[in-house]
C-alpha cells in the first residue's frame, strides 16, 4: 500500500511540474545571426538607439517563430522596382532561414520620385502572410511614413508580423475584424513595441489546459483499459459463445460462394490551400531563382 | 470430503477398495492390490454384451444404474446420486441437508463417463493458484478466506454431435483514399456477401443441470475427450452425481447457438478481402444429430469470505479453475489513480512531441 502511494505521489509531481514544455515553442532552423542588422538603413532615419531597439526586437521575433524578420530603409532603389530590390537584397545579402529561406523583409524607399513600401516575403513566410494582412500592415504604415514617423511604423510592423505569423503558424489563418486590428495597433504593447501582448498569453494559457485535459482523457482512458484487464482475472465464469473447440477438422466445406458488387460512393473533403486565404500578393520568381510574394504601395 | 466406506472389495483380501483419481485405479490400502473398474462388471438388466451400445439416448429410456442411491436436497431440490456407502450430507448448490430418497431407484444411466484425474492434494495447489497474480484480492483474503467445503461431483452433460449446413449473408465494404492538390477521397465500395456450406461438430457440450451454473460450466472446457469411456458406477466411490433435470430439448438452443457463432465466424473467414464484414442473417440446418448422455468430473468449492459465499468450479480432469473472486474497491482505485498518473505522463509526453514535429 505504502508503495503504491509513493508511485502515485511521484508521478503526479512528475505530470504537474511541467514535465513538458511549452507545447507551442516552435524552433527554428537556425538561430538569426546577430552579425547581420535585421533593421538596416541606409541614411539616419533612426537614431541608433531606435535602430538597436527595434533590431533586437526582430531578432527576438525571428528566433521565436524561425522565420527571419528584415527592415530597410533605403535612399533609393538602383533604378530596380521596389519589389526586385526587395527580393534580390534578401535573396543576397543571406537573409532566410532553412533551405528555404524563410523569411519577411519589408523594404521602405526615400527616393523623392519613388517613395513607397514593399513587403517581400519568401519560403514559409509566402504561406503565412494573408492578402488582407499586407493590407492591414501597408495600411497603418502609410500613415506614419507619410508623417516622417520611421520608427513608430517601423515598430508597428514588426509588432503585426509577430501576431500574423502566430496566427499562421499556430491558429491556421485568421481574418482580422476591425476592432481587433484596432486592438493591437493602440494598446500600450504597441506603442512600447513589445511583442508579448496580452492575446498571445490568453492563448498560450488555452493551449496549455487542452494540453492538459488531452493528456489526462488519454491517462483516465489508459487506467480503465488496464483495471478492466485486471478485473476480468477476477471474473473467470464466461458464458461460452462459440463452439469452435468442437469443430471436427477437415469437415469444412463452401460448396457456394457468391460476392455481388451492390454500388459504391466517393466523399471527398477540401483541403486546406498551402498558398493559404492567397498568401502573399502573388507569387513571382526572383532574378535568384526563387519564389517570393510580396506587395506593396506608395507613399 | 465426507467419510467414505467404497461398495468394492478387494477380490484378495476383502478389505474396501479406494479410487486413486491419479492413477485411475481402485486401490486396497490393505494389500496394495489394484483394479481396473472394468474387473468389477455389473449385472445390467437384459443385456450381458460386454460391447457397450453407445447408440443416441432417447428421453424415454429408463434404465436405472443399480447400487446407486439418491439423496434429495430439502432447499433447493438437488438430486444428488452416489454408491451405496457414501455418505451425502451436503448439498454440493446449496449447503443444505440432504435428505436420502428411498423411493427414488437411481440416475437414468449415462453413455459414458470422465473420471476425476485430479485428486484432492493438487486441488489444493490449484486453488492456491487461483490466487496468484491477482492484485485486486482484499489485503487480508489469503488469511481470512475459509474453504468450506469441497465437493467432487460428475455433473450430466448432454453432448452434441451434428453437421451445421446452411448459409450466411454478410454485408462487405471495401475503401480506398486518394488525394489531389485540391481535395482528399473516400471511395467505399459496398459488396452482399452469400456463403453457403457445412462443417460437422462432435460432443458440443451442454450441461444438464438447472442449478449448475452455466457460466462455470461453460469455463471449465475443454475436457479431453480422448478419456471419455464406458460408463462404470465404480467411478462413483467417494464422489457424488447430479442427475439431470435440464432435458435434450431444453439443452438444444444452448448448444444451436454457439454452433451457429462458429459458423458465422467459418465462414467469414474466407471473406478476408474485406475492410469490414457484417453478419445480415442466414439459415441453419442441424442435420445428422445426436446425442449422448455423459457425467463429466467437476470439483465445486465453497469459499467463505467477509461474510459472503464464493464458489469455484474446478475441472475434475485438467484441473482448470474458474469462478469469482472478491474485488478491493481500495486496491482498485488506488491502482485506477496509479495508472491515470503514469497513462497522463506518457500521453503528456507524446503530445508534445507530436505537436512539435507537425507544428
Amino acid at each position: 500500500m505504502k508503495k503504491i502511494f509513493m508511485i502515485i505521489a511521484v508521478t503526479f509531481c512528475i505530470v504537474f511540474t511541467g514535465a513538458a514544455n511549452s507545447v507551442y515553442a516552435m524552433p527554428g532552423d537556425t538561430v538569426a545571426d546577430e552579425n547581420i542588422w535585421r533593421v538596416y538603413q541606409q541614411s539616419e532615419y533612426l537614431t541608433t538607439e531606435e535602430q538597436n531597439e527595434l533590431n533586437e526586437m526582430a531578432v527576438s521575433i525571428a528566433d521565436t517563430y524561425g522565420i527571419d524578420v528584415v527592415v530597410w530603409i533605403v535612399d533609393d532603389c538602383e533604378g530596380k522596382s521596389h519589389m526586385d530590390y526587395a527580393d534580390d537584397a534578401f535573396d543576397y545579402e543571406g537573409y532566410g532561414y532553412g533551405e528555404n529561406h524563410d523569411g519577411v523583409m519589408l523594404l521602405i524607399c526615400m527616393d523623392p520620385d519613388c517613395r513607397g513600401m514593399w513587403i517581400s516575403t519568401c519560403g514559409g513566410a509566402y504561406d503565412l502572410y494573408y492578402n488582407r494582412d499586407m493590407d492591414i500592415i501597408e495600411g497603418y504604415l502609410i500613415d506614419d511614413l507619410r508623417a516622417g514617423a520611421y520608427a513608430e511604423a517601423v515598430r508597428l510592423y514588426l509588432t503585426l508580423t509577430d501576431t500574423f505569423l502566430y496566427d499562421g503558424l499556430y491558429e491556421g489563418g485568421h481574418v482580422w475584424n476591425q476592432e481587433e486590428i484596432d486592438r493591437y495597433t493602440s494598446g500600450s504593447d504597441y506603442q512600447s513595441g513589445n511583442p508579448d501582448d496580452d492575446y498571445g498569453e490568453d492563448v498560450n494559457y488555452v493551449v496549455m489546459i487542452i494540453w492538459a485535459v488531452l493528456s489526462l482523457a488519454c491517462g483516465i482512458g489508459l487506467a480503465c483499459l488496464f483495471i478492466h484487464g485486471m478485473r476480468s482475472k477476477m471474473r473467470t465464469g464466461v458464458i461460452a459463445g462459440e463452439a469452435g473447440e468442437y469443430l471436427v477438422s477437415g469437415t469444412f466445406k463452401v460448396r457456394d460462394r457468391r460476392d455481388k458488387f451492390l454500388y459504391s460512393n466517393v466523399s471527398k473533403t477540401k483541403r486546406e490551400s498551402s498558398s493559404g486565404g492567397g498568401g502573399g500578393h502573388g507569387g513571382h520568381i526572383s532574378s535568384s531563382g526563387r519564389s517570393h510574394g510580396g506587395g506593396g504601395r506608395s507613399f | 470430503m465426507s467419510d467414505i466406506t467404497n461398495s468394492y472389495k478387494c477380490k484378495a483380501c476383502g478389505a474396501p477398495l479406494r479410487w486413486d483419481a491419479e492413477q485411475e485405479i481402485l486401490v486396497c490400502d490393505h494389500c496394495d492390490s489394484k483394479y481396473s473398474p472394468d474387473a468389477f462388471e455389473i449385472e445390467e438388466k437384459g443385456d450381458k454384451d460386454a460391447n457397450f451400445d453407445w447408440s443416441d439416448f432417447k428421453e424415454g429410456d429408463r434404465e436405472t444404474i443399480d447400487n446407486t442411491k439418491t439423496y434429495k436436497c430439502s432447499n433447493c431440490g438437488a438430486e444428488i446420486v452416489t454408491d451405496m456407502t457414501t455418505v451425502a450430507s451436503k448439498c454440493p448448490y446449496c449447503d443444505n441437508v440432504l435428505v436420502m430418497e428411498p423411493e427414488l431407484k437411481g440416475a437414468l444411466k449415462p453413455n459414458a463417463i470422465i473420471p476425476f484425474t485430479v485428486d484432492h492434494k493438487e486441488l489444493l495447489e490449484i486453488v492456491k493458484g487461483f490466487y496468484k497474480g491477482k492484485h485486486l484480492l482484499p489485503g487480508n483474503f489469503l488469511d481470512e478466506s475459509k474453504i468450506m467445503e469441497i465437493q467432487g461431483i460428475y455433473v450430466p452433460f448432454w453432448l452434441f454431435d451434428t453437421l451445421a449446413d446452411g448459409y450466411m449473408q454478410y454485408h462487405g465494404t471495401k475503401t480506398r483514399s486518394w488525394s489531389d492538390k485540391k481535395y482528399d477521397y473516400v471511395e467505399t465500395k459496398y459488396y452482399d456477401v452469400y456463403r453457403e456450406g457445412s462443417m460437422r461438430f462432435s460432443k458440443v457440450p451442454v450441461d444438464g443441470s438447472v442449478k449448475m451454473d452455466n457460466a462455470l460450466m461453460d469455463s471449465i472446457e475443454p475436457y479431453d475427450y480422448s478419456k471419455l469411456i464406458d460408463f462404470n458406477p465404480a467411478y462413483f466411490s467417494g464422489f457424488l452425481a447430479d442427475r439431470f433435470d435440464e432435458g435434450v430439448k431444453d439443452s438444444l438452443p444452448r448448444a444451436t447457438r454457439r454452433i451457429r457463432q462458429s459458423v458465422s465466424d467459418e465462414f467469414s473467414k474466407t471473406a478476408t478481402q474485406y475492410d469490414s464484414l457484417t453478419e445480415k442473417g442466414g439459415s441453419l440446418k442441424m442435420l445428422d444429430t445426436s446425442v449422448k448422455y455423459a457425467l463429466l468430473p467437476v470439483y465445486l468449492i465453497h469459499s467463505a469470505y467477509g461474510g459472503k459465499d464464493y464458489h469455484y468450479a474446478v475441472n475434475g480432469q485438467t484441473g482448470k479453475i474458474v469462478g469469482n473472486l472478491p474485488i478491493s474497491k481500495v486496491k482498485q482505485a488506488l491502482y485506477f489513480l496509479a495508472f491515470t498518473a503514469g497513462g497522463t505522463f506518457v500521453s503528456s509526453i507524446i503530445l508534445a512531441v507530436a505537436a512539435v514535429l507537425l507544428l
